[in-house]
């Protein structure tokens, strides 16, 4: 049994480097996962069930770190999991365990764990293709599911000079009282309201100048992505890794009398609410619903990817571009009713802003893919 | 005193020598590091663990932008140091590293050498030079890492053994003040080299008798602070900007896993420097923004609690004598498995004996906060090894090196160590 430890970002980087700089190219490899250790303690009767027991208390514990339509997934399908525990949980290290040696003692076994999230995520997907997916739908329904991406990236901010508005103030000194008042600079006369001596008015007075700021918020303005194609293509491969194949929308426009989807990547990069207008969404949903010649699609998947700011990384010296993705199902069927929807932030870096949203894009398309997958196994 | 001595033997004749061999921390023992001979290893080479903007790499920064014309967020700003590092540690480490070309992911072992803290201080020492001129020291401290990692395609990265180390590099040098960051920034390169070469050293003593196994268990120093009463007495001394939490989480990360024998999780972790790298391989950018450092089973916690500096002038000898006193709050947390939360086991407030430093009589210009950080890092080490080394070993004598009453802290000890043995 090896000293594990779940390896730091810096040095992960590091040893990229290294690797470069000492021994010249490596082959690239995807890195998708990190390694999770889990906690888990029980007593029983005896040692074995103790064991037992602690391996369920770690897989609950894994359950603590994880949320959303994964989570509610394996919680509908926990006893499955359980079954097979000892594939889910890698490496299982008995830290401690106490017996108290009498006859009918008890004995508390701590251990800690890794989790195979691979294996988990695989039995997820068996778990919906018992189900009966159909290969035209999601999670077992044999319904079919419509995709819809759209992408907008930052075209420009337009940022506002300070707006300074200059002020004059007065200030009037009485032996009884000072009051001051503001007034504009073009001269009108000042208000003074105050309670004084008229016996010894205006012993001295003062003219202070200064200035008030005020700053617009800056106006940002996208643009819609040229190729999705790319996007989308990244998208559906792990939807069809997944069992789930959704139906081009190519084949849907002629059969469902829909627009190309094009526009609405321009829809979606001209609203101001990050969203295409809800008179187009209602219309695309009725002609899913009611014009399509092979019968009426009953579910449909909007993927909307954003990036919405580049920065100088100041490590890198690269663009930044950072964004994120909004995903959200919908059952067309029961009146367009919400399935489920996930938001999940992305970034990407490269030499220039072209190619840093075009990286930034691409990271966006596993964890687009993974959300789907999940609301659509949710159900 | 020991500090102070050891500084003052090292005069030499030359206007500017390098002093000494640097004092290494090794540990006398690792677990887990090289787990068989067909695991060995493959040596990856040199890189910094923090962002190039870090205020605490501001030599290296300085010193790769003037004496190499380089950026230190560049690719390139160590390639200078891997053929130096290279040879150093294929001379100490033939028999427990590979050498090659490539190495293969998901299949080879990885051995990288992390450079963390690097601080520095430069002070009158009190001798002249052979014609009258003044001597100033400069005082280097280097906090470095060896990690073996290797990775898995199913679970990703793994680091299987880390291991914090300390260099401490004296330089003495007459006539004019030096400065590491403009004049005399040359320097850092002979301070990298001897650095490689006290890590090829630590790679060898901690790879010879690392052999047995771990159960996933790890240690961490999870906070280091100065506690506000002191940062107000550091702040009168100009030393908050020197004696941070960075100071003491790396200093006492290198002196637990030296003294404990034990490896330790990094103390920090940044970005920054993570995505400064990754312009190779924007692929995996993904993948580097969600590794984390895991939580820690074993847990530290050091608090510089109090510092003390006393002047005692002495006309009829003609010094003045400088009394410093540091105080650390030391504590030790175990996490309950049963809820997950760190359950304190250990603490304690320990600090070593004074060293009495002695300068000119009235001559106010070598008692600075340079000198002053020197003296209490040493301080502070000195406090941290009779503390630790009075742990590990449950002895009473060195404990009470530290001030620590060993009938305290007796009852507790076993559980440490017992907690320690299991993160080997």
């Amino acid at each position: 049994m090896k000293n594990n430890f779940a390896f730091s970002r810096s040095f992960f980087s590091l040893l990229m480097l290294a690797m470069v700089v000492s021994f010249g190219a490596l082959p690239a490899q995807p890195v998708y996962a990190q390694q999770k250790f889990v906690r888990g303690q029980a007593t029983e009767s005896s040692k074995e069930d103790a064991l037992k027991k602690a391996k369920v208390a770690a897989w609950r514990n894994y359950l603590g770190m994880i949320e959303g339509a994964k989570l509610d997934n394996i919680v509908a399908n926990e006893k499955l999991f359980l079954e097979n525990l000892d594939k889910y949980l890698g490496a299982v290290s008995v830290v401690e365990e106490k017996c108290d040696g009498a006859l009918f003692g008890k004995c508390t076994v701590s251990i800690k764990a890794t989790i195979n999230e691979s294996l988990i995520d695989s039995g997820l997907r068996q778990i919906s293709k018992a189900g009966g997916s159909s290969p035209s739908a999601g999670a077992g329904s044999g319904e079919d599911v419509a995709f819809l991406l759209m992408a907008r990236v930052l075209d420009e901010a337009t940022r506002f000079d300070t707006k300074v508005t200059k002020r004059a103030e007065v200030t009037v000194s009485t032996q009884g009282a000072a009051v001051s008042s503001d007034q504009s600079q073009a001269g009108r006369s000042a208000s003074v309201e105050a309670q004084r001596d008229e016996a010894s008015v205006t012993q001295s007075s003062k003219r202070v100048t200064g200035g008030s700021e005020k700053v617009r918020g800056d106006e940002i303005k996208y643009k819609p992505w040229g190729n999705i194609r790319d996007l989308k293509n990244s998208i559906q491969e792990t939807l069809n890794n997944n069992k789930i194949a959704p139906l081009a929308w190519e084949e849907l426009m002629p059969d469902c009398g829909l627009p190309d989807s094009e526009p609405f990547s321009k829809q979606y990069a001209d609203s101001s609410v990050g969203d295409i207008p809800t008179a187009v969404r209602v219309d695309v949903f009725r002609k899913l619903r009611e014009d399509c010649k092979s019968g009426a699609v009953q579910k449909i998947i909007i993927a909307q990817v954003e990036i919405d700011g580049y920065r100088i990384d100041p490590g890198t010296g690269l663009w930044l571009a950072t964004g994120n993705v909004n995903v959200n199902i919908y059952d067309i069927s029961r009146r367009a009713r919400g399935i489920g929807s996930a938001k999940r932030t992305l970034s990407g870096r490269a030499a220039t802003k072209q190619d840093a949203a075009r990286n930034a894009l691409e990271n966006a398309s596993k964890p687009a893919a993974d959300a789907i997958i999940n609301l659509l196994n949710l159900k | 005193m020991m500090a102070f001595s050891r500084i003052r033997r090292k005069r030499l004749a030359q206007s500017l020598v390098l002093v000494g061999l640097p004092s290494l921390s090794i540990p006398l023992s690792f677990t887990g590091a090289f787990a068989s001979q067909s695991e060995k290893p493959i040596w990856v080479g040199f890189g910094l663990n923090g962002s190039a903007l870090d205020t605490r790499f501001d030599i290296t920064r300085e010193f790769v932008k003037r004496g190499k014309n380089i950026d230190l967020s560049s690719r390139e700003a160590f390639l200078w140091l891997i053929p130096s590092l290279d040879k150093s540690v294929k001379a100490n480490n033939s028999g427990e590293l590979r050498f090659r070309n490539t190495a293969q992911l998901g299949v080879d072992q990885l051995l990288g050498f992390v450079h963390d803290y690097e601080a520095h201080s430069i002070f009158r020492d009190v001798s002249n030079g052979t014609k009258g001129e003044t001597v100033y020291l400069i005082a280097v401290k280097m906090v470095g890492a060896g990690l073996v990692c290797t990775y898995e395609k199913s679970i990703g990265w793994r680091l299987l053994a880390s291991f914090p180390f300390v260099m401490e590099w004296e330089l003495q040098k007459r006539g004019s003040r030096p400065n590491l960051r403009s004049t005399d920034v040359k320097l850092v390169e002979d301070i990298y080299v001897k650095y490689g070469e006290a890590f090829s050293q630590h790679i060898k003593a901690s790879g010879n008798l690392a052999r047995t196994s771990s159960v996933n268990y790890f240690a961490r120093v999870v906070k280091a602070r100065v506690h506000p009463d002191a940062e107000v007495k550091l702040q009168k001394l100009n030393l908050q900007k020197s004696l941070t939490s960075q100071f003491i989480g790396f200093t006492s990360s290198s002196e637990i896993c030296r003294h404990f024998e034990i490896p330790l999780l990094p103390y920090l972790e940044n970005d920054a420097l993570a995505n400064r790298y990754a312009v190779r391989f924007t692929e995996d950018l993904i993948a580097q923004n969600t590794i984390v450092i895991p939580d820690a089973d074993l847990q530290f916690e050091v608090i510089v609690r109090d510092v003390e500096k006393e002047l005692r002038p002495r006309m009829q000898f003609g010094v003045t004598e400088i009394r410093r006193l540091l105080v650390v709050d030391f504590r030790v947390y175990e996490t309950d498995f049963a809820t997950n939360q760190p359950k304190r086991i250990l603490r304690t407030i320990a600090y070593a004996d004074s060293d009495i430093d002695k300068i000119p009589y009235e001559q106010s210009d070598y008692d600075t906060p340079d000198r002053d950080f020197v003296f209490f890092d040493r301080l502070f080490v000195r406090t941290m090894t009779f503390l630790l080394q009075g742990l590990a070993k449950n002895d009473p004598n060195i404990l009470a090196k530290s001030n620590v009453k060993h009938a305290e802290v007796a009852s507790l000890i076993p559980r440490i160590n017992q907690l320690v043995q299991k993160t080997r």
